[in-house]
């Protein structure tokens, strides 16, 4: 074995530190994240249907996400309290209630989930053509070498 | 607007535009990577015996520790996202397993520490896990700058995600 010297300690040290982190985030987040990943859903649902000049009623979007109407109940009652949407009596149906996607709330979800995306990128923005090189190369390697350590297939 | 202004502005949109492809290029490689990794642990089992959780608040105590830092209960609940309640339970488990011991908080008596109990070795074979020697040769072909460059980006990285979803307390320096 290859004795390393202090600075791949250190490098190793980094990218290992970056997992722990990463994975702690993920820990962190797992609620908001996973009801921002329904919402969002539902709203895609919602502006297509729009753009189709479908109109959805509340039954149509519990069927479409596979949700009881009763937590169908609740998100929309969340959705609406944040803006994004709005209920609205059926045009020609008395006894439903459509919904209807508010204005700009496509963009506005697709920002609050970008907005993990977007702290990384502003790190990986300050990077020189050269210096994003090194480093997707490394990264690569980095791939490579976990791809090719399966103790399933005998050793090269 | 003159012809010039017109060609600096379309300049500066293109150089805009080819550094967010390069950089989403970068946050794409660290993806797969991530993926890779997380399938070649799955594959070797090599969590040293310990449950997930239990590792990675471990390795967030050698961090701090590391960085001269004293860490509490409080900011790992916060940390990992976990009930304090939780936490009591997971680093029961931890002291049990002679991996810290909790002790007064030097400055504030009603307070604990975690305090790790491994020696510097160990601490930095517990961070690593399994290294593999071709991580070691890639890592060693490497010259200083490219070293200093990647070591530079995972430190904002790391950073970066460290301040996703999370109000952690201010540092308390150790000394």
């Amino acid at each position: 074995m290859t004795i390393p010297t202090d600075r791949t300690v250190k490098l190793l040290l980094a990218l290992a530190d970056y997992r722990t982190a990463e994975q702690a985030m993920r820990m962190r987040t797992r609620k908001s994240m996973r009801m921002g990943a329904s919402d969002l859903q539902a709203l895609r649902f919602l502006l297509k249907a729009q753009g189709e000049d479908r109109i959805v009623t509340s039954r149509d979007l519990a069927q479409h996400l596979g949700m009881t109407s009763a937590s169908m109940t609740a998100m929309l009652d969340r959705l609406v309290a944040g803006g994004h949407a709005h209920r609205q009596p059926h045009p020609t149906d008395r006894r439903s209630i459509s919904v209807i996607a508010s204005i700009g709330s496509d963009e506005e979800v697709r920002q609050t989930l970008g907005a993990m995306h977007n702290r990384l990128l502003d790190v990986a923005m300050k990077l020189t053509p050269a210096q994003s090189l090194v480093i997707t190369r490394f990264l690569d390697d980095v791939t490579a070498s976990a791809d090719s350590i399966d103790p399933t297939l005998p050793s090269p | 607007m003159t012809n010039e202004a017109l060609d600096t502005a379309h300049h500066y949109w293109f150089d805009n535009d080819a550094q967010r492809q390069r950089s989403i290029e970068v946050l794409e490689a660290m993806r797969t990577f991530r993926a890779a990794e997380s399938a070649m642990r799955r594959r070797t089992e090599s969590s040293m015996g310990m449950g997930e959780n239990d590792l990675l608040a471990l390795r967030y105590v050698l961090r701090a520790h590391r960085d001269q830092r004293t860490t509490g209960p409080k900011e790992l609940a916060t940390y990992l996202g976990v009930s304090s309640a939780s936490t009591t339970v997971l680093l029961d488990r931890l002291e049990k397993g002679g991996h810290i011991r909790r002790e007064h908080s030097p400055f504030d008596r009603r307070a604990l520490i975690i305090v790790p109990t491994a020696s510097t070795d160990d601490e930095v074979r517990t961070t690593l896990g399994d290294v593999h020697e071709r991580l070691v040769e890639i890592a060693e072909q490497l010259s200083e700058e490219e070293a200093r460059t990647i070591i530079d980006f995972l430190t904002d990285m790391r950073e970066a995600v460290d301040e996703i979803d999370a109000v952690l307390p201010h540092p308390v320096p150790a000394e």
